[in-house]
């Protein structure tokens, strides 16, 4: 990081002073314009010439070709403006680009973040290594979260009925319907907000119920851990939240719990997970992780053991485990816990394995609850059982019970205060009030939730029945095209704010660019109910902060430092939470069925792509493949394996599913590992706005929801739709398993795995496991080595051990290297152009298969087989030992594609770049503009981002002897790895980071036989199973 | 009524071989007549048919120039390329139509160095169909390319960059070999051509044409000190391009030969690819020749005994193709290489598979006919398995460097390819611009070495005492 700039100038909050873009700045028409004309440009759509051709257009083709060869030459270039600085603006180097901490919630994750300006726009997301959540990674939405920024179809001005309208109106019409319920004491006055765990905020809501006695606040969001914090005023611990400590854990018991790769503190996790996996933690004290799950998720995949249940026995497993604890074990209840509640257990546990005996004539997880039981009381105070947020509440209530059964609260289970706000209802509330004609006005503060609210409160209907309903959002959205109004939204970018982590820690969030539209924060429009319509975040924010501060301290200082760190302090204190057990027994009434035989279950999840919807705009995160079944730009019903056989389903065939006189028709995905009788909905297609989100679709799963089993149902029945044409799912891997067809061999060289106890006997196992393993292909070189020894010698690392897949490193990758989309059917066609991809392969039977993930992306070898072939020598070698591409040398052979054994290079088949222009103009602003944007016809692949290595350089040459220390360097990848997977450096510095990992014995290059010498390697896979459980 | 066709080939059938060999110019034509016969085309008012075979191709030159002004604008995207199949149908046309261009030269170089006077009635159509092919063999490494602009980045030309292109690249190597191989076969055929170009100049009437044809003829008169030049730079050529024959498609195999692709890193591929070439070479001479021989009244010149040696020289080729099949194979197991080894099952055993066994029956099964006698004289059979072998040497560049592609080392990438509407039609197209150049060659040049064949005739012979007989009418 080149610079962090202390503060923003405080003229950032007089809007009028600033610009959005030159043209801007001097009040061009074409700026507006340009925004408006994209409609047209969307007709066109990412569609691909290959589809098929009409006859017209051959015909038109013919004659324009025919005429082309004449007309060559007298192509005009169109007219294009430049404007110099008059007055050059404070802190701005052209070409530097400057640095600002913010922070922000997207997904229910609140990461501290360092975004890189140039020259007043944003252009990329870092992680803040200050702030704990983030440890200087993010996640794939905070990487694309940029993009978003400058998305055409962002809402631009306030609209009534549809129709364009002003702020001022808005005001005015607010003031007159709103004005006589405030008098009311706010009867009538609705609330609706999403989670947003903001001090200032909070207050300020806080501010206006004291205010307006009788308004209601209804709270609203898919993506916030709702049942957590339902399972702590269960257990009458309410505003306080437990934070779960992975690092401190050697056991782990996941129960339907993608905590890696979803939740609110994944970043945290996958990191602390990740260390506790490392070459040291190898040799001492490496953790272990049971996961319990009906659908294969990250966390699944990185676990140690796996246990495949159909989503309505999660729970049951639980109630077993904890039945085991505490007959077989005998481990003290807590204090509070009545014996009732004991019993209950255990007749609910001896009720469910009579069945499970009854209907398989055994007992499939007796040998597993077993096990895992043995476990995590010899690790007592040392494990942890995480609940994944889709579980109801109980099922928290009841893993805090068997956290605090193993002693572990106070030691892995730590709770922290939440933010402090005003006491809300749930969406069912709000359907009731409506119904009941209690709701006068209603304020949407965000969200979506004519899309997102399950389909059975008819959410859009009662919206609008309501005489007076505000919108306020970034897009208009489905909820916006309801509501009378419609306002606009800023971006987390454009606002100042304030959040608070799951850990307790806050963060200041500051705008790195004035608002691009006249829109207002959330905040601002609070302030504005609350009756201060005049006041600005800037001053809400600080006012907050300078009355929290008290008067002593001295708050500028303060003020400068937070907003430098981007932190205003680390973490919370523990709070010494008084646990109500009582809260348990109401809570698990009655017994557990197992999941029905004939019927079958939905699960819900949060698409990891484009989550609840509210990302489905994000092209980058549309064509980013899902972690496991590496699908793009659509969902699917996914199937497990047996369940195809059973139907005869491939993928894309047609499937109806009906439930409660709902039905759904969609095509099917298989999905190894899933359980037998689940099928998997992501949330978050089928959106009815946004260029990108309506572009392919997929379909909107939340017409099969209830409120009451919003993210498990059941008693779904499934039948296959007869006569519909199958549809192409665009998958970015079509093979996915580590077998040779025809051969039957198995290569497992390619992603190397072994277990903790066959490593430790023997560190050369990972070397064994070479495909070709006698070396006389080495031996009978034609060709001298290449000797690239002089000087600073770049190498990265991958620790397979720490990556668990979740993606971040391909949308770091784009967002650092302009990387365009492609749309489906370029992805069906097999020409996605991401860097960096992740290979994700299965390994064992086809129903419960163990995963794989390893990311690839060019690995720059010493006797690259791509540069001998190029005949333009457009890609070469760098005397630091990277493979180089001049692309504007490079005439297109694609020879260099095909002669590399990774398979990493990417060709521009069509002028990708502009069509993502021609389709939403703004997005350029995002670009990088230290990398090159390719033209069509160029081939491309991993840098190693060249352009920090150059960077930092300048610096050392300018500021040093011109050795660029170790540690320096970070590619985009690696910075955003939330584990810390991907170590870069000098490997001809024996000392440097990356240097001491390749010396490991887990150290292995992927296909060493060809020779190729990669100067990526990896670090090989160590498991730690249970010897026991085999 | 018998034929002029079974006429002719009827009189090879009567022939003792006793007496000595078949003669290669039947009927007991004089010198005039082979003179008026050859140069007839040239003369005639052309059959309307001439014209409708001259539409119909060029209407598909019409296609190829869309497919190919299209991909300029467009891209290469609009053929079924992707990530793992880098080259697909462009490169497979490629090779087909490089190896089409084999037959010519050597029919022209190699069997006239050996002496074999058979080849003087077909060599002259063999070589221009040589150049013809390499003209839309050419067409395809330049169009393939993603930026056609900069194609002549490839060129060893001074530039303001200071740079050489990379001679270690195979597709360099490329350039040369089939530029040059290009540029011989023009001379080598263009040389042949100057003692007919002045015949036809001699008794030319129109105004262009005598002006044309003279130019061309560069003066030739036809007096001995010309005859010993021309024989001499003749044969000089016709040694040069000897070797370029066996080069230009080992030079082509070096292409897939020297990459690290299992399936196309193999020490076979040049003989291999040289021997497939001849074979699809003389398949398309062949079947060519069977339509001008018919269409030119021409069955005396070009005999049953011409048509019988081509057909055991693709019988012999064929086998030697499936030799080079089997020894792959063999290669694969023996040498222990486990990519090889899958790459190759692969092929028989793979998505792919129906495109392998494509190859395998019309190459090396269908032209196993060609053992009996029957078939090698029977002209519809003969045009049958012409066309197989055809379809088979396609497939069998198809199976070498799609199938290859398509599943190599890393199974994350594995893709399936398949063309898509312009991979097509620049292949179809390609055969129209084929065909519209081999139509005006027969219309506008002549298609028989009237000189050459004149010296194989008996009259020729110094001791020459033959009796004339009637000509057929």
């Amino acid at each position: 990081m080149t610079k962090k700039n202390s503060e923003m100038s405080s003229k950032m909050n007089e809007k009028s002073s600033l610009w959005r873009s030159p043209e801007d700045l001097q009040g061009a028409p074409e700026f507006s314009a340009d925004l408006d004309n994209e409609k047209a440009a969307k007709s066109r759509g990412m569609s691909s010439e290959t589809s098929g051709v009409r006859r017209r257009d051959f015909m038109a083709l013919m004659g324009v070709s025919m005429a082309a060869a004449g007309l060559s030459g007298c192509i005009r270039k169109p007219v294009e403006k430049i404007l110099p600085y008059a007055r050059r603006p404070e802190e701005i180097v052209p070409g530097l680009p400057v640095f600002f901490a913010t922070a922000a919630n997207l997904g229910g994750q609140v990461l501290g973040l360092l975004v890189e300006s140039q020259e007043g726009r944003p252009t990329k997301v870092e992680g803040n290594e200050k702030h704990p959540m983030s440890l200087g990674a993010t996640d794939t939405w905070a990487q694309s979260s940029v993009l978003d920024l400058y998305d055409a179809d962002r809402s631009q001005k306030p609209t009534h009925g549809g129709k364009p309208s002003s702020w001022s109106k808005f005001f005015n019409a607010a003031n007159n319907a709103l004005n006589p319920l405030k008098a009311k004491e706010g009867e009538g006055l609705a609330l609706l907000v999403e989670n947003v765990p903001s001090p200032t905020f909070q207050t300020l809501l806080k501010e206006v119920k004291a205010k307006f006695p009788k308004l209601r606040i209804f709270k609203h969001d898919p993506m916030s851990a709702q049942n957590v914090e339902d399972a702590c005023a269960q257990l009458g611990v309410a505003g306080q939240q437990p934070d779960f400590l992975v690092d401190k854990a050697d056991v782990l018991l996941g129960i339907d719990a993608n905590f890696l790769d979803a939740g609110p503190a994944n970043v945290r996790n996958s990191r602390h997970f990740a260390e506790r996996r490392d070459d040291k933690a190898i040799h001492h004290g490496m953790n272990r992780l049971y996961s319990v799950e009906a659908n294969f998720t990250v966390t699944g995949a990185a676990a140690d053991h796996r246990l495949r249940v159909e989503g309505s026995e999660i729970s049951e497993f639980l109630v077993m485990l904890a039945d085991e604890l505490l007959t077989a074990h005998k481990l003290k209840t807590p204090a509070g816990v009545d014996k009732s509640f004991v019993k209950k257990l255990s007749e609910r546990a001896a009720h469910f394995r009579k069945a499970q005996k009854a209907r398989h004539k055994s007992e499939p997880w007796s040998k597993w609850i077993k096990e895992v039981a043995v476990d995590l009381v010899a690790n007592k105070g040392k494990s942890l059982v995480l609940v994944g947020e889709q579980q109801p509440a109980r099922v928290h209530s009841l893993g805090l019970f068997v956290n605090a059964l193993l002693e572990n609260v106070g030691k892995t289970v730590v709770f922290k205060a939440g933010v402090d706000g005003p006491a809300t209802e749930d969406m069912s509330a709000l359907a009731a009030a409506i119904r009941g004609g209690a709701v006068e006005g209603l304020v949407m503060l965000g969200g979506n939730p004519v899309y997102t609210a399950p389909a059975d409160l008819d959410f859009t209907r009662l919206l609008q029945s309501v005489p007076f309903s505000v919108h306020h959002s970034q897009y208009v959205d489905e909820t916006s095209q309801v509501a009378n109004w419609h306002v606009p939204a800023n971006h987390y970018l454009e606002s100042w704010g304030d959040l608070q982590s799951v850990d307790g820690s806050v963060a200041i969030q500051q705008p790195l660019i004035a608002p691009l539209y006249d829109t207002l924060s959330g905040l601002e429009l609070l302030a504005f109910i609350s009756g201060n319509e005049s006041n600005k975040g800037y001053n809400i924010v600080r006012a907050y902060w300078k009355h929290k501060l008290g008067k002593k301290a001295n708050f500028e200082k303060s003020w400068k430092q937070w907003l430098h760190d981007g932190v205003v302090s680390v973490s919370g204190k523990a709070t010494d939470a008084k646990i109500k057990w009582t809260g348990l027994s109401t809570a698990w009434e009655g017994l557990g069925e197992l999941a029905a035989k004939d019927s079958y279950e939905v699960n819900f999840v949060i698409d990891p792509t484009v989550g609840d919807g509210r990302f489905a705009n994000n092209p980058w995160l549309q064509e980013l493949p899902d972690p496991m079944t590496k699908l793009t730009w659509e969902n699917a019903v996914y199937i497990s394996p047996k369940l195809a056989r059973e139907k005869k389903l491939k993928n894309g065939h047609f499937v109806k599913l009906e439930s409660n006189k709902k039905t759904l028709e969609a095509p099917v995905f298989i999905a190894p590992g899933l359980a037998d009788r689940t099928l998997l909905l992501p949330l978050g297609y089928g959106r009815k706005v946004g260029r990108y989100a309506t572009m392919e679709g997929g379909f909107d799963v939340n017409v099969l929801r209830t409120a009451e089993s919003s993210y498990l149902l059941k008693g779904v029945s499934l039948s296959v739709v007869p006569f519909k044409p199958p549809v192409k799912l665009a998958t970015t891997q079509e093979h996915g398993r580590l077998v040779e067809p025809i051969t039957g061999r198995k290569r497992s060289d390619i992603v190397r795995e072994a277990d903790v106890e066959t490593y430790k006997k023997d560190h050369e196992v990972i070397e064994k496991m070479n495909f070709i393993k006698d070396e006389h292909h080495i031996n009978s070189l034609l060709w001298d080595e290449p000797n690239n020894t002089a000087g600073q010698q770049w190498g990265m690392v991958i620790d397979l051990n720490r990556c668990n897949g979740c993606n971040v490193c391909t949308i770091a990758c784009q967002s650092e290297n302009n990387i365009p989309v492609v749309g489906k059917l370029e992805v069906l066609h097999g020409r996605e152009m991401s860097w960096i991809r992740l290979d994700r392969y299965y390994t064992g039977s086809e129903d419960n298969p163990q995963v794989l993930v390893q990311p690839m992306a060019c690995a720059h070898c010493e006797t690259a087989p791509c540069e001998n072939v190029c005949p333009v020598a457009a890609t070469a070698h760098s005397s630091d030992g990277m493979n180089d591409m001049a692309y504007n040398r490079c005439i297109g052979t694609r020879y260099c594609a095909n002669n590399c054994p990774y398979k990493v290079r990417r060709f521009n088949y069509f002028n990708f770049n502009r069509r993502n222009d021609d389709l939403s103009p703004n997005l350029k602003m995002q670009r990088n503009p230290d990398v090159t944007v390719r033209f069509r016809g160029v081939m491309e692949k991993c840098s190693y981002c060249v352009q920090r290595i150059n960077e930092a350089r300048i610096e050392a040459k300018r500021d040093g002897n011109g050795v660029i220390p170790d540690g320096r360097i970070k590619t985009a990848c690696g910075q955003a790895c939330p584990s810390g997977a991907i170590t870069f450096g000098d490997i001809a510095d024996k000392n440097s980071r990356v240097s001491k990992l390749k010396s490991g014995s887990r150290n292995y290059a992927v296909l060493s036989e060809l020779n190729t010498q990669p100067r990526t390697t990896y670090l090989a896979k160590i498991r730690n199973p249970n010897p026991k459980l085999g | 009524m018998v034929s002029r066709a079974q006429h002719y080939d009827s009189q090879i059938k009567d022939m003792e071989p006793i007496k000595g060999r078949v003669p290669l110019v039947l009927g007991e034509q004089s010198f005039h007549d082979i003179t008026e016969t050859v140069c007839a085309p040239l003369e005639w008012k052309p059959p309307i048919g001439w014209y409708i075979t001259l539409l119909i191709s060029m209407s598909f030159v019409g296609l190829l120039l869309t497919s190919i002004g299209y991909l300029v604008f467009e891209g290469i995207g609009i053929w079924g390329v992707n990530n793992p199949v880098g080259w697909g149908w462009a490169i497979v046309n490629f090779v087909f139509w490089v190896g089409i261009g084999h037959a010519g030269t050597l029919i022209s170089a190699i069997l006239f160095l050996f002496r074999q006077k058979w080849r003087t009635s077909i060599n002259r159509s063999a070589e221009a169909m040589t150049i013809f092919a390499v003209m839309c063999a050419l067409i395809f490494p330049g169009i393939h390319i993603g930026r056609i602009w900069v194609f002549y980045y490839m060129l060893p030309l001074p530039n303001q960059m200071a740079m050489w292109p990379n001679f270690r690249s195979p597709l360099i190597w490329d350039i040369f070999a089939v530029s040059i191989y290009g540029t011989v076969s023009v001379l080598f055929w263009y040389v042949g051509l100057i003692p007919d170009l002045a015949t036809v100049r001699d008794r030319a009437k129109g105004k262009i044409s005598r002006f044309v044809y003279g130019l061309f003829s560069l003066g030739w008169r036809g007096s001995h000190r010309h005859w010993l030049n021309y024989e001499r730079a003749y044969l000089l050529l016709a040694a040069l391009a000897t070797p370029l024959v066996l080069s230009v498609h080992s030079v082509v195999s070096f292409d897939f030969a020297t990459s690290n692709v299992p399936g196309w890193h193999t020490t076979i591929f040049p003989p291999y690819f040289v021997a497939g070439a001849i074979f699809s070479g003389f398949a398309m001479v062949l079947m060519l020749l069977i339509f001008v021989r018919v269409i030119f009244r021409m069955e005396h010149l070009v005999t049953m005994r011409h048509f019988e040696n081509m057909t055991k020289i693709i019988l012999l080729t064929g086998s030697l193709v499936g030799y080079a099949y089997a020894m792959e194979f063999f290669i694969a197991w023996y040498s222990g290489n486990p990519y090889e080894g899958f790459a190759f099952l692969n092929r028989m055993m793979g998505p792919y598979a129906w495109a392998y066994w494509s190859m395998i029956t019309c190459n090396v099964v269908i032209p196993q006919i060609f053992w009996f006698r029957k078939a090698r004289t029977h002209i519809p059979t003969m045009f049958v398995v012409t066309i197989f072998v055809n379809i088979g040497m396609w497939f069998e560049r198809f199976v070498i460097t799609v199938t290859s592609l398509h599943r190599d080392f890393l199974p994350s990438s594995w893709a399936y390819y398949k063309p898509t509407f312009w991979d097509i039609s620049t292949f179809v197209g390609s055969f129209g611009l084929f065909f519209m150049m081999f139509t005006l060659f027969v219309r506008f040049l002549p298609a028989v070495a009237m000189a050459e064949v004149k010296t194989v005739m008996p009259e020729a012979d110094p001791h020459f005492t033959g009796v004339k007989e009637e000509p057929v009418s």
